[in-house]
């Protein structure tokens, strides 16, 4: 469905509202179903950096199904996750 | 007779990367399950490629004072779920306006549509990652 059919959907019960009000509406609306039901999904690659242990995610991600891992075989592997947080810290 | 490298395997034996999130980022690092708690974790040493897979929310529709804005846009989400967005845009609509009894019928709408939806998200879908738990030595 495109944007404007949807406006008018909306439009139908809300004749007062305006069409940036209404796209407002429908940027909430779909955020909400993506968080709740998990719909939609994507990757993104990235390469490390030594002795850097953090990495910034980027804003759209939801939850983190998996990661893969490039070692210095060459070989990509899943890598567990890890419950919790190591104690002792590296903050870089 | 060949001669066994032991290193090698104590490595792959009690080393691997892992991840965790903290902070609004990911922690990257080499675990040596076999060392002490203080050295146990270790940042990257080099340059590897790290590939994460992850449930995205969607790209936000433009309003039409936005650059690049179109009203022929279609929502990221499969087409299937569209009316549930419009559905939930009506029920937000009338809440707006005090409207409860209009807005609960059109929330019972969209809940059907969340319901539908997580079917659909775990519909083939392989199973999650790992976990595992640190241990004291």
């Amino acid at each position: 469905m495109k944007l404007q059919q949807m406006i008018e959907l909306v439009q139908k019960h809300h004749p007062e509202l305006s069409e940036n009000e209404i796209i407002n509406l429908c940027n909430q609306a779909q955020d909400e179903f993506c968080a709740r039901t998990l719909v939609l999904d994507g990757a993104t690659k990235f390469n490390t950096v030594a002795d850097q242990r953090f990495y910034g995610l980027k804003d759209e991600i939801l939850e983190i199904k998996s990661v893969d891992f490039k070692n210095e075989d060459g070989d990509t592997i899943e890598i567990k996750r890890l419950l919790g947080r190591p104690k002792y810290r590296d903050i870089d | 007779m060949g001669t066994t490298n032991y290193s090698r395997i104590y490595t792959r034996a009690s080393k691997q990367h892992v991840w965790w999130i903290e902070r609004d980022s990911i922690g990257i690092a080499l675990l040596d399950s076999l060392t002490t708690e203080k050295n146990r974790f270790k940042s990257p040493d080099g340059v590897y490629e790290v590939t994460i897979f992850y449930y995205k929310k969607p790209d936000p529709l433009k309003t039409l004072d936005v650059a690049g804005a179109d009203l022929t846009d279609i929502p990221e989400i499969p087409a299937q779920f569209h009316q549930y967005i419009v559905d939930k845009a009506i029920q937000l609509g009338y809440e707006q306006k005090a409207e409860p009894n209009m807005a609960v019928y059109f929330d019972r709408k969209f809940e059907k549509g969340i319901k539908e939806g997580k079917t659909f998200a775990n519909r083939g879908r392989i199973s999650g990652s790992f976990q595992i738990q640190q241990n004291d030595m």
